[in-house]
């Protein structure tokens, strides 16, 4: 909604002066580095992986560096079962599940980290997936909001049944996530906000059309993913994807994205980053023509 | 203590009508004798100028005068003071014209008594400007613009170029009440912020009020724009025109019935209309472009006034705008506008007591809409009022007039009504409209107290109700930076009242002349506002949604102290100059929680936060009146905070649109008969930004950013500065028709000002982050418009 308004906005402005955006260097002081925690965890048997690293000075176009921690892992609330991830040394940790769902549906698990004396956490409750029927390819002579030309994919998937359930939206193209902003894609139930009448039913029009920033070409292939998140998770997508996009005469102030993951003896300990458990679901994989 | 005050008023009214004597009135309307049209505010006094009042916003005067020969004078600025001498004897009426300087008639008229008012009023912090100063500044695309005028006076600023509405003494562009004749209107700006709503042909004059506010005005926190419409020329015909790059204009104006004996003079009427027309002249140009060939792209305005004079005691007008722009481009529109409707009838009860009857309907409305076919999405949005309201006057002696007055108000909010049709499936995203009435009261007394101490007192009392149909939300904020819990839902049915408020609000200044051309003023004045625009962006868009006071979001109010120094130079003031001070305290400023929803929120209540603000600074203004060359100097030094529990580690930041110093030079010089030309230089150090200083990744999205430090608009944009030129040629005059050609240029030196900074993923090289510079204007910008007038 936001990027709809934001372009119908900003054509209708520069359709008459041309505003002008020129990249400057400024001086933003020396900040403070912080640890960052990639966490987001699925049911299936597939590896999972946390990412560590620590934040970098805006203007620094290098690589982030990354970061390791003494222990991270995940606890199983109800038995205290600890899932105990394993590091390559480069700021990734990763588990194997034994079987798919070892992680189950409703339940709460909790993020565990100790490092140099401090004890982080975060909880987060794995909610069921969704059903995924078909994509399809729909040729657009005009792209979205401005978009060239070439094809788009539309996703055939129904909200489940019950109010309140969140979704992130994600695209892959040959294997590879499509993760900038624009790509963020993420619905409430079967729309963009909540208390909407359309429990249950397709994800509406624009959330279930025309994914992807830019067209495919012939023989590359796609592939969406579905994940159930939580509340927590969707703000948390939704702040990103606003302060990412956040530019031009109708910026809104930017504002920090709030991390989930606190730390309990020392409150004055920040990381960033968040924690989530998500029910994956994943569409066929198709290639298009 | 409210028992107090009203006893207190009570007591010098009291004390007034023991003490006068008798006396008689001389009364009547001031007229302007070319076409008409009454003058306001023009300045009536005696020859020993012992004596002396003011023609109303009606251009209707009342004088109390000692019987026998008095001789008065009638002065108004950029006219030819009328010299009356009449012999006094029971109350008489005259209806007096004044001409314009540069059509002197001798006989009538003597120049050398002009006397300005600025040391004499009892207003403080007030600019006026009437339309032929605005029509001498430089303007944008040579379309005089009353919004950008207003911000080149001392205490206004703007957050940048393009940007809608404008900051009044470190206040938000929402606490400014602009009121076209009597009617508010809630967004004053075509294209976003480019060009003003008000149609300068069909402008008579404006009003900028800062400060000691009259006890009539109330309702916004910060600052009163008063628009007067002209009323028609009742003398003849008259036709006003023009084309410019952006908008052609026309006005006609004139009598009706003039060749009625019994009712000529008696009507007079203005219709005036401007549309742009760059839609029509791109069309071609956009034959081949897939996406714009189809693109709506217009504005336009529509201002109609009559008024009719019944008889000496009974004068009725009619006045209506409505104003729309359009933007659509195949699969999306998008439009919105203002309208208004003023009904008025003044009265004269006697010739001391003036009334007038105001009823006016007020709305703004925008609609967007995506898609095409089944597949659609259409969102309105609305605010409506109704109101209706009285105005006395009552001319009590020769050192007292006392206004009182009572206003109410309905309106209908409606936040947002979203329609999305899915495959032909229609889904409702509405959220329910919010109903409220205002009620004001105010009594408000001016006395001289001597021939050097004037003082002007008063109350206003405000009340407010929220009303249903409605729910209330009752809420809980654990955290006071996040998003507050709704606890409880309250059902309110039709008309129960959810929450009120009462307000009063003391209004004080005193104006103590030190000589006959230097004063000293002092006012103080609370004001309190119901309304609010639910705004987070740096410019104020169209969608912005206003939103009323409700058991959750309390009034804002505003308590406001100035001192200033007025002095008027030269024997027939050919300069004013002033000097003001000024401290603002407000409660109850409305910010919002980091990643607030604004829009289709039916929570909104729980995104928003609550804070304090305060505002002072020094305003210096230094004008020249008469010569060949005319303009003005003004200069702000001030500073705007605020302070909300949960935002910028709780410690007073800046307000995005504070500005520390603020600079404005405008001219005009008069060559010859064919030749003018206009200069306006602006210069204002940078407002403050929030910028992140760092970032990180997530699920492989790069350069999500992050400020460490947790400080809001902690980063100052860097200094503003331009200059603006015109040239006015007068091609042709003569007694029946006038055209002149303006040729101006904006932006001369070609400055790219920096509206805003702000950061982004770098669009061409994935996984980099850039810091851009946001100029809304890139270029200098040349113009050139015709006008006419027959």
């Amino acid at each position: 909604m936001t990027k709809n308004t934001l372009y119908l906005l900003l054509t209708a402005f520069t359709f008459l002066i041309s505003a002008c955006e020129d990249p400057i260097e400024l001086d933003l002081g020396a900040p403070v580095s912080q640890v960052v925690i990639d966490a987001v965890i699925d049911q299936t048997a597939d590896t999972q992986w946390i990412y560590v690293s620590k934040s970098s000075a805006y203007l620094n176009n290098n690589k982030a560096n990354s970061y390791e921690l003494d222990t991270i892992g995940i606890v199983d609330t109800s038995n205290f079962t600890f899932y105990q991830f394993t590091s390559q040394n480069n700021g990734k940790y990763f588990f194997v599940p034994p079987a798919a769902n070892t992680f189950k549906y409703g339940q709460t698990y909790q993020l565990l980290i100790r490092d140099k004396g401090n004890t982080f956490v975060s909880q987060s409750q794995l909610n069921s997936p969704t059903t995924v029927d078909s994509l399809t390819v729909k040729y657009e002579k005009n792209g979205p909001f401005g978009g060239n030309e070439g094809n788009y994919i539309t996703l055939w998937a129904k909200d489940k049944i019950g109010l309140g359930d969140f979704y992130w939206f994600k695209l892959y193209r040959n294997d590879s996530l499509q993760s900038r902003a624009s790509d963020i894609r993420i619905a409430v139930d079967n729309s963009t906000s909540q208390g909407g009448s359309g429990d249950g039913n397709l994800f509406i029009i624009p959330i279930r059309q025309n994914f992807s920033s830019r067209p495919y070409k012939a023989g590359e292939t796609a592939r969406i993913e579905i994940l159930s998140i939580n509340p927590e998770m969707y703000i948390y997508l939704n702040l990103i994807q606003v302060q990412l996009q956040n530019v031009g005469l109708f910026a809104v102030p930017p504002t920090n994205v709030p991390t989930n993951i606190i730390c309990i003896n020392n409150p004055n300990q920040k990381v960033l980053g968040f924690f989530s458990m998500v029910g994956k679901v994943s569409s066929e994989e198709i290639t298009i023509r | 203590m409210k028992l107090r005050l009203i006893f207190t008023c009570f007591v010098f009214f009291i004390s007034n009508i023991v003490f006068s004597q008798t006396k008689y009135s001389l009364s009547g309307y001031v007229k302007d004798t070319a076409n008409g049209e009454v003058l306001a505010n023009c300045n009536i006094y005696t020859e020993d100028k012992k004596n002396g009042t003011q023609s109303n916003n009606y251009g209707f005067y009342t004088i109390s005068l000692n019987p026998g020969i008095n001789t008065i004078y009638f002065s108004f600025l950029g006219y030819n003071t009328y010299e009356l001498t009449i012999d006094i004897k029971k109350n008489e009426t005259r209806n007096i014209e004044l001409s314009r300087s540069e059509t002197e008639i001798t006989g009538i008229t003597v120049n050398k008594k002009r006397r300005d008012n600025q040391v004499d009023k009892i207003e403080m912090s007030t600019n006026n400007l009437n339309i032929t100063q605005i029509k001498k500044i430089p303007a944008l695309l040579g379309e005089v613009d009353i919004v950008k005028s207003v911000q080149l006076l001392p205490g206004v600023s703007t957050v940048g170029e393009g940007a809608t509405g404008f900051n009044v003494r470190g206040g938000a562009i929402d606490q400014n009440l602009i009121l076209l004749d009597e009617a508010p209107v809630f967004n004053s700006s075509h294209l976003f912020g480019f060009f003003s709503v008000f149609n300068p042909d069909a402008v008579k004059d404006v009003k900028l009020i800062k400060g000691g506010m009259p006890a009539q005005y109330g309702g916004r926190a910060s600052s009163t724009l008063d628009v007067r419409m002209k009323e028609g020329n009742n003398k003849k015909f008259a036709v006003n025109g023009g084309v410019g790059l952006i908008f052609s204009r026309l006005s006609l104006e004139g009598p009706l019935f003039k060749n009625n004996e019994k009712r000529k003079n008696k009507t007079s009427f203005i219709v005036a209309g401007r549309r742009s027309y760059i839609d029509v002249l791109a069309k071609p140009f956009l034959r081949n472009n897939e996406n714009l060939k189809d693109a709506v792209f217009y504005f336009y305005d529509f201002t109609g006034k009559i008024n009719h004079t019944i008889n000496d005691n009974n004068k009725i007008f009619f006045s209506t705008y409505i104003g729309r722009d359009a933007f659509g481009v195949p699969g999306a529109k998008f439009d919105w506008g203002n309208s208004t409707a003023t009904f008025r009838w003044n009265h004269l009860f006697s010739r001391k007591l003036f009334s007038n009857f105001t009823f006016y309907y007020s709305k703004y409305d925008y609609q967007l809409g995506f898609g095409t076919g089944n597949n659609t999405f259409n969102w309105k949005s609305n605010i409506i009022n109704y109101s209706g309201k009285t105005d006395f006057t009552y001319y009590h002696s020769p050192k007292s007039v006392i206004q009182f007055g009572l206003i109410s108000t309905y309106y209908i909010f409606k936040p947002g009504d979203a329609v999305s049709k899915d495959q032909g499936s229609t889904i409702q995203f509405g959220l329910p409209n919010k109903y409220a009435l205002e009620n004001g009261f105010y009594i408000e007394n001016e006395q001289k107290f001597s021939p050097s101490l004037t003082v002007r007192y008063g109350i206003r009392f405000s009340n407010f109700n929220y009303l249903g149909n409605g729910t209330a939300l009752i809420l809980d904020r654990p955290n006071p930076s996040q998003r507050a819990n709704v606890i409880e839902r309250k059902e309110f049915g039709k008309n129960e009242i959810i929450q009120s408020y009462n307000i009063p609000e003391p209004r004080f200044s005193a104006n103590y002349k030190l000589n006959k051309l230097s004063s000293v003023k002092l006012s103080y004045n609370r004001l309190s506002q119901f309304l609010h625009l639910i705004s987070n962006t740096a410019a104020s868009v169209p969608l912005d949604v206003w939103t009323p006071s409700t058991n959750n979001v309390k009034p804002q109010i505003a308590d406001q102290i100035a001192v200033g120094y007025f002095k008027n130079i030269g024997k027939n003031i050919d300069y004013e100059l002033s000097a003001e001070v000024f401290y603002k305290e407000l409660q109850n400023q409305i910010d919002y929680i980091d990643g607030a929803e604004l829009l289709l929120n039916n929570q909104l209540e729980a995104d928003l936060l609550n804070g304090k603000g305060r505002a002072y600074g020094l305003e210096l203004y230094f004008k020249k009146n008469v010569g060949k060359l005319t303009g003005w100097v003004s200069y702000t030094l001030s500073k705007s905070e605020r302070r909300v529990e949960g935002i910028s580690l709780d410690q007073w930041y800046p307000n995005r649109f504070d500005r520390r110093h603020n600079a404005n030079v405008t001219g005009s010089y008069e060559f010859n008969n064919k030749w003018s030309a206009s200069a306006s230089f602006v210069f204002g150090t940078g407002t403050p930004t929030n910028l992140p200083n760092t970032k990180f990744s997530f699920q492989g999205i790069t350069g999500i950013p992050h400020n460490a430090d947790g400080l809001r608009n902690s980063v100052y944009i860097k200094p503003f500065h331009r200059l603006d030129i015109s040239a006015t040629y007068v091609h042709k005059k003569t007694n029946k028709w006038e055209s002149n050609w303006v040729f101006g240029v904006y932006n001369v030196y070609n400055r790219r000002n920096p509206f805003s900074y702000f950061s982004q993923p770098n669009p061409d090289v994935n996984n980099q982050t850039q810091l851009i510079r946001y100029s809304i204007i890139g270029n200098f910008i040349p113009s050139v418009s015709w006008n006419f007038k027959f």
